[in-house]
């Protein structure tokens, strides 16, 4: 790698990390306008009369907006490690989370509803949190969900333990073993689903930035949920 | 009505709220007013910028504002809502939402201080702002008889009426507790206001409630705990740009005035173009003997002020006494040359000009001129309007050099008795002593003019103490009206007669006098806590007694 003004010395790691992160953004803007794209072209009646052309572009725009999410989240990693991100923690509903998150959701599920959402408890269950930050992680896991489930996502949200916890269970066929044994702390690579770990470590990470009175927030994987039967996505927050 | 009002997840009917959408692409706003008309709304303005939002929230109310962060290369969405909040042109019960490219967000996350009711990143669905201004509806209903009472300026009854709501507050319980909190500050209640936001800060640490206590500490004179909380906020929120100036101001009550002074110079280095900071870092730095940072600041009060209705004649003699003092004397006279022509010779700018020229000619030997500009100083100073402590301090300086000292005594002396709880003001005029080479003389002349005042409030104290109400009220009427510049003898005088009508009965006369008092801070301090207070006071005994005042 060059200078861009041909003096042939190498980037620093440290201009490379903004180089990237102002790419993405123009890379997250090009992929809206994309996606709008899209949305326009399914609006024709044409589409709407092939069922092949419609689940096609429901492909797109679910694949963009998970690579939007994941833009996203590379963002924030960057903006947290330089300590540019300003938390913002606020008291909020835990099913008005969910509501937002199942609004964006729901649209990409296309209009035969190929898999189903389910949002269920969090009424009048409050607690401090980030919303953007929370939304981003679950609407991350929810991605995920969909991508391996049999046609069932369900976001739930429980007090446990002076935690408030969302948790999002799939009916697919859970996480590799070596995946719930290496815990999520690693957060490694792994390209067999699909993704880079990324939005795990994204995850952890914002977790843990929510504390209070000593207690940090986490992340738990898990499979066999009790609902679904399949992988389960656990964010708990103090 | 509480019932309706508490069924938080109700449709709301958006055909009869009036919508106003600001943003500088006319396309933006042709699709907004689009994704608005899908969930019902109908009544929907436009605005192009800052000045055209404000033209049309000037004449006409919305209930809802949806507000692009960036608009242009004028004023932002953040100045503007400052704006529209300072100049009070949107009432409490309308929703105001940012909109923000993701780029914005920060910024808007940010400014803690005067936030908006909530934002949103752009791209987002006509469902997903249909579902955050329903929820937004749904809060401002809620607190909706709190927001009466606060706009009937009856801040006693609003507390009550949070406590009330606070029971089946649910998720709008930190908004409750955030209004008990500001509205306990107001009306000087700080030991209940400090229970508050302690209540707040045992379930979390948020900067808006560590600010609330500290402010309650200061005004409980527990300066060093309050610096302690400003402190924390700024180390943990660089970007509350309030808590410096508060931070600042604890300091400057401990008598740590160059911390103070390094507090601003950060705060000032972050976001150079607040005037009044600019201005507090000015004299702080002038008390500090540091000329040069006084003149900096004073400089750049004028510079950013250059095309706003907020500088005045006294900005420009801040800067011409610190080149007085450099002994830069043509610099000085330039100074204020340059006032006249910006306030067109008003009798203000003309009396701050003369104060100064007379000390100004002294220095440079131009006995004359000197004679000549300090006469029409004090014709001046005699009629003036609006005597601001600074010019009165010129004045008073002005008098020791060209030999009036009975003059500048008698000056001083009002300017201690109306100023005799205000440690700033009193400091100011000592450390113009010391300089002038007086110190000994100035401190008695500044501690036996307020030992009066104080000794007048503790004689009618205790006259009250004793049961002679009658005599208490008397007295302090007497100073009152001795004293009228002194909001807290006015203030004082208007509670006792209160207090003695709420004792002995309703009297025109009192009342009356009781009005005027009030009217007299009022003008001065619409905001002044006690003023509210008493206010407040007032209208409940008018009740009380049945008159329709």
């Amino acid at each position: 790698m060059t200078r861009p003004d041909g003096q042939g010395e190498p980037l620093g790691i440290l201009d490379f990390a903004s180089l990237f992160a102002s790419n993405i953004h123009e890379i997250k803007n090009q992929l809206f306008l994309l996606l709008s794209a899209v949305e326009e072209v399914s609006r024709e009646t044409w589409v709407k009369e092939h069922a092949s052309a419609q689940m096609a572009l429901n492909r797109l725009d679910q694949g963009g907006a998970q690579i939007a999410q994941q833009l996203a989240h590379l963002l924030g990693l960057y903006r947290i490690a330089q300590g540019h991100y300003q938390f913002d923690i606020a008291y909020h509903e835990a099913a008005e989370l969910m509501q937002d998150v199942a609004l964006e959701i729901r649209p990409l599920l296309g209009e035969q509803r190929a898999a189903e959402l389910i949002v269920e408890g969090g009424e009048a269950l409050y607690g401090f949190f980030d919303r953007e930050i929370v939304r981003g992680i679950l609407l991350n896991a929810v991605h995920n969900a969909l991508r391996f489930s049999a046609g069932k996502v369900r976001i739930s949200a429980a007090r446990d333990d002076g935690f408030l916890c969302f948790q999002v269970e799939d009916d697919g066929p859970g996480f590799p073993p070596e995946m719930l044994a290496e815990g999520v702390a690693q957060a490694r690579l792994d390209l067999r689903r699909g993704g880079t770990g990324l939005g795990l470590y994204f995850a952890a990470t914002t977790a843990a930035l929510h504390h209070s009175q000593g207690k940090k927030g986490f992340i738990r994987l898990a499979n066999n949920g009790a609902f679904l039967k399949g992988a389960v996505f656990k964010l708990c927050l103090p | 009505m509480s019932a309706l009002r508490s069924a938080k997840n109700a449709p709301v009917d958006f055909k009869d709220k009036t919508f106003l959408v600001i943003d500088d692409i006319i396309g933006v706003r042709s699709s907004m007013r689009i994704t608005i008309t899908t969930f019902g709304g109908v009544k929907v303005d436009m605005a192009a910028n800052a000045a055209d939002a404000i033209n049309k929230i000037e004449h006409r109310n919305y209930d809802i504002i949806l507000c692009d962060y960036s608009l242009g290369d004028a004023k932002d969405g953040q100045q503007l809502l400052e704006e529209l909040k300072r100049r009070r042109l949107i009432r409490n019960t309308t929703v105001f939402m940012m909109v923000t490219a993701e780029r914005g967000y920060e910024k808007v996350v940010s400014a803690v201080e005067l936030a908006p009711d909530d934002y949103l990143i752009k791209p987002f669905s006509g469902e997903v702002l249909r579902s955050r201004l329903e929820r937004l509806t749904h809060k401002k209903n809620f607190l909706a008889p709190i927001y009466e009472l606060m706009e009937r300026q009856e801040m006693r009854k609003a507390v009550q009426m949070c406590d009330q709501r606070l029971q089946a507050a649910g998720p709008y319980l930190l908004d409750v507790l955030r209004l008990k909190g500001e509205l306990l500050l107001l009306i000087s209640e700080f030991q209940s206001a400090s229970q508050t936001y302690q209540h707040i800060l045992a379930m979390r640490e948020i900067p808006w409630a560590r600010m609330g206590l500290a402010q309650a500490q200061y005004y409980l004179e527990n300066y060093a705990a309050a610096a302690d909380g400003f402190q924390q906020i700024v180390a943990e929120h660089p970007n509350y740009m309030s808590a410096y100036d508060w931070l600042a101001k604890a300091y400057t009550a401990i008598g740590d005035e160059s911390s103070a002074q390094r507090v601003l110079m950060d705060a000032v280095a972050k976001s150079p173009r607040t005037l009044q900071r600019q201005k507090d870092l000015g004299e702080t730095a002038y008390l500090n003997e540091d000329l040069d940072t006084a003149q900096g600041a004073f400089e750049a009060v004028l510079e950013f002020g250059k095309f706003s209705s907020f500088t005045e004649p006294e900005d420009f003699a801040n800067l011409s006494r610190i080149f007085l003092d450099k002994g830069e004397y043509d610099q000085a006279l330039k100074v204020m040359g340059n006032a006249r022509k910006t306030f067109d010779d008003s009798p203000q700018v003309m009396l701050h000009s003369a104060v100064l020229g007379s000390m100004i000619y002294n220095r440079a030997g131009d006995k004359e001129a000197a004679d000549r500009a300090f006469a029409e100083a004090q014709a001046l100073f005699d009629t003036a309007a609006k005597k601001p402590e600074s010019l009165a301090l010129d004045m008073v300086r002005a008098c020791f050099q060209l030999g009036d000292q009975a003059a500048g005594e008698k000056i001083t002396q009002d300017l201690v008795k109306n100023n005799h709880d205000n440690p700033a003001v009193l400091k100011r005029a000592e450390q113009m002593f010391q300089r002038m080479g007086m110190h000994d003389h100035g401190k008695d002349l500044i501690s036996n003019s307020s030992r009066e005042v104080i000794a007048l409030n503790n004689r009618a104290v205790k006259l009250a103490q004793a049961g002679d109400l009658k005599g208490s009220v008397e007295l302090l009427m007497q100073a009152a009206d001795q004293l009228k510049a002194n909001n807290v003898v006015v203030l004082n005088a208007a509670h006792a007669i209160l207090t003695y009508l709420g004792q002995t009965g309703w009297d025109e006369q009192l009342a009356h006098t009781i009005r005027e008092y009030l009217d007299t801070v009022k003008q001065r301090d619409p905001q002044h806590k006690k003023y509210l207070t008493l206010n407040a006071m007032y209208k409940d005994l008018a009740i009380k007694f049945g008159v329709n005042k």
